[in-house]
């Protein structure tokens, strides 16, 4: 996969996101990716943030880059445990396990560090997306999903926009349950 | 909800005017929605592939069942396998108290419609949420969902403010984001209270054993994110084989139901959380529910397993835009409604429904997975008959059919019979139309009118007209030789 069509899939993605009232943010380093999402965090003006337990965060350095920021980073198994504890943090701020250009979606794996709850009852989901894991179809992911030989995660979720209703006279209305507020940050 | 007959129903709605302008209104907008998505891909050659995958699913049901089955224990869920729905709400019951549930929230599940597993938990004292805002609407106002994807279309904005502003204990503004935002902060409690989360099911995928939720509203997760006990009500049609049938579904269910490329959230669940995870269920329980579905297995019917339940076929039909879900009396509204109903649970009561249709064939054009729901309907019509010739009043249909083929097949007699038609029906001809005839023909007119039979008929017209012209028909045929 060169560099270029990664792109290209990812201004794919982020129309497709965008069309569905998420929001996009591109970091052409990991660097320029971290400042896009501190941008986005003073603009709903965070204090409190929570993030998965996993190891890419340390590749990037996020949980410094929250600290320094002055935001306070709750990391999930050590700081926050259930839905309850994140239920009031300003933002949730998980990874995603690939994209999908076709549709705007994200795929999302549960484990042990990557609490369900992360990316569910914040009320403003930051989702960080490597933008050569984009894909251009949902069948490329599910390929990718089984093929591994690893067992199925417990949960596996392709999330596609903010949550949304349109029960009340079909008049659209976002965030009645999960996230309302949700920001794709794109990044190497 | 199903007193009396579908034409006493279908009057009452009929007469709401609210009521019409509602469901007119949201399945249009819904049917609308379903043309554009399908626009934007090769959509014919996506039912197609939808149909084959259906066909083939259904057909070795058995094999994917014990598959599945397999697969979710070795994942470490339970299955229970009900064969009616007193069964699958005893087994669910069973469950509650054996794990001291008190509180129950739910996301969409029809199967629970079905088997109306909400007032048995309640009458052993626990208490249940609907938390899809359409369906906690009309759980809220006392009623059964009026649509499979939008449960609550009837509702007025009014409506729901009311209902929602009782349960607030204030007055609360009719505007969308007021309501939803109300819902929001409520139905957020009994998340984080509940003890035991109840889904319904759009695929079971037996290679893994995982059971895939589409919903848009974020509900679905919820429900299986933070009760300690996930059970999940699954007719047991709904499986596929692979994830890549799953994503031909997934490429046609959004897009059928409500016009979507993909619903917010596409949830796929295998077993329940690892031991290392701290949050999702800590036990899974999948319900397979049979409930007179096995039975259609084989026969002509097979193909009405094969809906994946988007709702598309009530939104065009003629007869659901009309009248509503309420007016079939039934948990399965519209042409699926009127095909699975009498199927799953009698002729004898529930055949009336297979007359809700117009046979017009647009419930088919609108099915992602092509079933061909007129001709079930038909079907069905013919199961009636037969089950039914002896019944008293039919002796006169069959005199009156009799009596029909006598006339049809003697020009004279039809003839003769035209001329005394256009005497008789001068009393009731207004303005070229009949919309008015003595019992028992006059039943026939009270939705509708019938043109008065015209002055001359066809075959006098064509005598006149032969009349006119002997030579150039001659001439003509010279030419064409």
């Amino acid at each position: 996969m060169s560099a270029a069509s990664a792109w290209e899939r990812a201004e794919a993605f982020a129309t497709e996101w965008q069309a569905l009232t998420g929001r996009v943010r591109l970091g052409r380093t990991a660097d320029g990716a971290l400042s896009e999402l501190l941008d986005e965090l003073r603009e709903i003006d965070a204090r409190r943030v929570a993030i998965w337990d996993d190891p890419r965060n340390e590749d990037v350095g996020l949980e410094p880059a929250l600290t320094a920021a002055g935001i306070a980073a709750l990391r999930w198994g050590r700081d926050v445990r259930s839905g309850a504890e994140v239920a009031d943090v300003d933002a949730g701020i998980t990874w995603a396990d690939g994209a999908v250009a076709s549709t705007g979606s994200v795929l999302l794996r549960a484990g042990s560090g990557q609490g369900r709850s992360v990316s569910l009852l914040p009320p403003v989901y930051f989702v960080l997306v490597r933008a050569d894991e984009i894909a251009v179809t949902r069948g490329e992911l599910l390929r990718k999903l089984t093929a591994s030989g690893k067992p199925m995660p417990s949960a596996a979720t392709f999330v596609t926009g903010p949550s949304r209703t349109a029960d009340i006279e079909m008049d659209l209305a976002v965030g009645v349950h999960g996230p309302g507020r949700v920001t794709a940050i794109i990044l190497p | 909800m199903s007193i009396g007959t579908f034409k006493e129903r279908a009057r009452r709605a009929l007469g709401n005017d609210a009521l019409k302008r509602a469901v007119m209104f949201s399945t249009t907008r819904l049917r609308d929605g379903r043309y554009h998505a399908a626009a934007q891909v090769e959509w014919e050659a996506l039912r197609t592939k939808g149909q084959a995958i259906r066909k083939r699913c259904v057909a070795n049901l058995p094999a994917n069942l014990d598959r599945f089955v397999a697969k979710v224990r070795a994942a470490g869920g339970y299955v229970h396998m009900a064969a009616d729905a007193d069964q699958a709400t005893r087994i669910v019951r069973d469950l509650a108290k054996a794990r001291g549930v008190q509180r129950v929230v739910k996301s969409k599940s029809m199967i629970s419609e079905e088997i109306h597993l909400n007032q048995h938990l309640e009458a052993d004292g626990i208490e249940v949420v609907e938390t899809d805002l359409g369906e906690y609407i009309v759980q809220l106002a006392g009623e059964i969902p009026s649509h499979i994807i939008t449960p609550a279309l009837h509702k007025s904005r009014r409506e729901v403010a009311e209902l929602l502003s009782r349960q607030a204990g204030e007055p609360l503004d009719d505007d969308t984001i007021t309501l939803t935002a109300f819902a929001r902060r409520r139905l957020r409690e009994e998340f984080l209270r509940a003890d035991m989360g109840i889904t319904g099911c759009n695929f079971g995928v037996a290679e893994s054993g995982s059971v895939c939720i589409v919903t848009n509203e974020g509900n679905g997760r919820m429900v299986t994110t933070l009760p300690r006990i996930q059970v999940t009500l699954m007719g047991m049609e709904r499986l596929v084989e692979t994830f890549e049938d799953l994503d031909v579904m997934l490429d046609l269910l959004p897009r059928a139901a409500t016009g979507q490329k993909l619903t917010s959230y596409v949830n796929i669940m295998t077993g329940p959380r690892r031991d290392d995870e701290l949050d999702g269920p800590e036990e899974l329980h999948v319900v397979i529910l049979d409930n007179g579905r096995s039975q259609l297995l084989g026969t002509e019917f097979e193909e009405a397993l094969h809906c994946i339940r988007c709702g598309a076929c009530f939104n065009v039909c003629p007869v659901y835009r009309q009248v509503g879900g309420h007016a079939y009396g039934s948990t399965y509204a519209g042409p699926i409604g009127a095909v699975i109903t009498p199927l799953l649970k009698g002729v004898e009561r529930w055949g009336e429904l297979a007359h809700a249709s117009s046979l017009c064939g647009a419930c088919y054009d609108a099915c992602p997975v092509k079933i061909p729901l007129h001709d079930l309907l038909i079907q069905i019509r013919r199961l009636e008959a037969e089950g039914v010739v002896k019944a008293k009043g039919k002796g006169a249909e069959r005199l009156a059919f009799r009596g029909w083929r006598i006339v049809m097949e003697s020009p004279r007699l039809y003839r003769l019979l035209l001329r005394l038609g256009r005497l008789a029906q001068r009393p009731v001809v207004r303005q070229g139309r009949i919309r008015w005839a003595p019992p028992p023909l006059g039943g026939w007119l009270a939705g509708r009118d019938l043109p008065a039979l015209p002055t001359k008929s066809f075959r006098e017209r064509w005598a006149e007209l032969e009349a006119e012209k002997p030579q150039a028909t001659m001439a003509d045929k010279e030419h064409a030789g």
